[in-house]
Formats: C-alpha cells, structure tokens, sequence
C-alpha cells in the first residue's frame, strides 16, 4: 500500500510538470516565479524519505529538461540534489512542522537559483545579475505560498495511511 | 537493513544519478541534437495532456494579463488613437503604391510576391527562465512543421521553431537569449539582427554608431533568412543607448507581439 502511495505522489509530480509548464510559466512574466516541481519534490523527500526525493526529483528535473531544457541534466541534477538533501536534514531530527517547510523552502530555491546560475555560467551562458537579486527574494515568497497547497495534498495521503494502520504494518 | 548499510545506499545512490547528470549536462551542451529523439518523444507524449491543461488555466492566465493591463489602458488607448490616425492617413497611399509596384513588376518580368503557405497552431505550454523562452504548440512534422520555420501571429513576428516532434513543436521566442534574426529598419532600410537577452529585452545589433536610427522606427525580417520570409513585422524601436566609443548602437526593440497573450499563431512554411 506504501506503493501505491509513493506512486500516487509521483503522478502528482508528473501533474506538477504540467501544470508548470500550462500555467506557472505563465505568470513569470508578471515576476510571479513559482516552481511547483520544486515544491512537490522537496515535499515528497519530506512525507516519503530523501531517496524518493532524490530518484522523483531525478525523473522530474529529466522529463523537464527533455520537454523544454536548453542543457539537458540541469533540472535533474537540482532537483534529485535538493530532494536528497531534504530527506537528509528531516532525518537527522526535525519535526513535521510549517516553520522548518518554509526555512526548507526558502533554502532549497536559494540554492537551486545560485546553483542553477553557477552551472550555466560554467557552461558560458551568463545571466542578469540584477535580476539574480530580484528573483533571489521573489522566487522563495511564491514557492513558500504554493508549498502551502502543495504539502497539504501530498501530507493526506501519508496521514490517511498512518490513520489506517499501513505504517506500523511497515514497522512489523 | 542497517542504517549504516541504508545511508550507504542512498549515498551511492546520489552518486550515481550526480554522476549521469554531469555526462548528460555535458553531452548535451557540446551536442545539442544528441537528445533530440528523446525530445521529441517527451513532447509527443505529454502533448494530449497537455493542451487541455493550457486550455483549462488559459482563462485564469488571461485574468492575470488583463488586470495588468487595465493599468496602461488610458496611455495605450491614446497611443493607438494615434497610430490609427496615421494608418488611415497611409492607408489608400500604399494601396496606390501596390497597385503601381505591380503593374511596373509585371512590365520588368519581376514575379508579383506570392503568399506563404501557413500551417495554424495552438499554444499548449510555455517555459520562461533567464536562460530561454519558449512555447509548445500542437503542431508537428506530421503537418509540415520543421526546424527554422517562423512563427507568426497577427501581430508579426513571435519566433522560430527549434525543436519538431511529429505531433507538436518548440517555439523560441523573440525575447530569448538565444535567438538571432535577420532585420531591417523599415524606414532606412539598414540591417542589424534583432537578438534576445538575458534581462528579457530585446535589442537590435550592429546597426553602426554613425547610421541615423529614430526611436519609433519599424523592425522587419531581412530577405537573407533561410526560412523565415522577408518583410514580417518584428517590432518597434523603443530606445537608443548612447554608443561613446562603442563601433555598434545598443538599440532596445519593443516587439508587436505580446508574448503572455500567445494564443494562435501561424508557422510559415516558407
């Protein structure tokens, strides 16, 4: 059952890319920088574990990158990393709780923005730095508003397995 | 299995998929077709799902264009109360023009210019980052649609197709960084190439620091293009920088097409 529930998670990221690319995208244009892929990801290393984080966020980041990525690996490459890593910081203790989503969340984007700049200047494409500083203190505002729909959904399918028992089944 | 064992795992694990992005990030940046099939075969499978889904949140993306809009709607009203008046005031003199241009064409032996077979399309998706912008459409190989081809809308000029899957295609925009078109300056009839940014603007180079630019001028495609046809609206120039020293203008070009409200557009097949 545990399965089928990571599987549910990972057609919700499947969703998530195309919702993405339908409507998200959209609104950069009006500097409204949502990235609900990362959302999702960091959302199922934190309900699934850090290696569902890390092979969704590799899935993710690669159809992403094949369907319209300039440098395919580059999404695949962020996305497993902060999957992975996020599934290491709750394992070493930290509770389920708003305040370490938002500060994961907000460290994550942070990181994935100077990373993702990092790599293509490596590559000789350079970016806008004065845009880097705007959409330093944009891009984690709005991930940190859809995280609240985001984590929600993906929280209700753990919550309702460990309601009817499917976790300390496991712990059998 | 142990925790020790299990964080080994993952470790290993981590590795691994670092280890196949790098070799795929470098692949693909020293060859930019090497995934072109796995490409077009993420495009064609995502494609059903995804033109409902762009059509499902269009109405909701089009809320947001308006309400940005409704705050330039007086400026943008009397500018084009304006252009109005001029177009009118321009519009039996070209008709003259045409008519004159055709009958001399036909007495030198010249061909009159024929229309361009077009291949309509919807737009299914949209990816803008500082790195790139492009759109989906849902049209393919299978209509006609190949790489090079531009795209227009009744506006002008939106871009060109990079990418052809057999059931839908990759627009790159006007405004991405990558893009690169032959222009000409209506009015002086110099060429430049009208090229995107990273900042999002677009800018109209090597136009020489001594040649006479007015902002306001009209941008159209050069005829040197490989498929894209001569005499496509491009856009407006919108300012001119100060070129001290500098061989060529920086020129920033406002284009007619307003890329959030891509809806319909046209692919030229040449």
């Amino acid at each position: 059952m545990k399965i089928l529930l990571r599987f549910a998670h990972f057609i919700f990221l499947i969703a998530c890319i195309v919702i993405q690319l339908s409507f998200f995208e959209q609104l950069k244009i009006f500097n409204i920088n949502v990235d609900i892929i990362l959302v999702a990801v960091i959302g199922i290393a934190v309900f699934d574990g850090g290696i569902y984080g890390l092979v969704s966020g590799f899935v993710a980041g690669m159809l992403l990158d094949l369907m319209v990525g300039r440098v395919v690996g580059v999404s695949a490459l962020l996305y497993s990393m902060s999957g992975y890593f996020t599934g290491r910081i709750m394992s070493i203790g930290f509770k389920k709780k708003i305040y370490i989503f938002i500060l994961l969340i907000f460290f994550f984007t942070e990181a994935n923005l100077l990373l993702s700049t990092g790599i293509y200047y490596l590559f000789s494409i350079s970016s806008d730095t004065a845009a880097l500083g705007l959409e330093m203190i944009i891009n984690p505002i709005c991930n940190i508003v859809i995280m609240f729909l985001v984590f929600p959904l993906l929280k209700a399918g753990s919550e309702r397995s460990e309601e009817i028992g499917f976790t300390y089944k496991d712990q059998i | 299995m142990a925790p020790e064992r299990k964080s080994l795992k993952n470790i290993i694990i981590l590795v691994l998929i670092i280890i196949i992005c790098i070799t795929v990030i470098t692949v693909s940046f020293r060859q930019s077709d090497a995934f072109t099939r796995f490409k077009s075969a993420a495009l064609d499978y995502f494609r059903p799902v995804q033109e409902k889904t762009y059509q499902l949140f269009r109405p909701v993306s089009s809320f947001f264009a308006g309400i940005k809009d409704y705050f330039g709607l007086r400026d943008k009203l009397e500018k084009l109360r304006q252009e109005n008046a001029l177009i009118t005031k321009d519009y039996s003199e070209n008709i003259n023009l045409k008519i004159e241009n055709d009958a001399l064409r036909k007495l030198i032996g010249i061909d009159i210019r024929s229309d361009y077979g077009t291949v309509p399309a919807k737009v299914i998706g949209y990816y803008n980052t500082k790195w790139q912008s492009e759109v989906l459409i849902n049209k393919g190989k299978s209509d006609g649609v190949v790489e090079g081809m531009a795209v227009v809308n009744e506006d002008g000029l939106v871009g060109v197709i990079v990418l052809a899957s057999s059931e839908s295609s990759s627009v790159r925009l006007l405004s991405d960084p990558q893009s690169s078109i032959g222009a000409r300056i209506l009015s002086s009839r110099k060429l430049g190439l009208v090229e995107g940014s990273t900042d999002r603007k677009i800018y109209l180079n090597y136009i020489a620091s001594d040649d006479l630019v007015f902002k306001g001028d009209i941008l159209i495609t050069s005829e040197y293009g490989q498929y894209i046809p001569p005499e496509i609206l491009i856009g407006r120039i919108k300012r001119i920088g100060i070129a001290e020293q500098n061989l060529y203008r920086q020129i920033e070009v406002e284009p007619f097409v307003d890329f959030k409200k891509l809806e319909h557009v046209l692919v030229i097949k040449g």
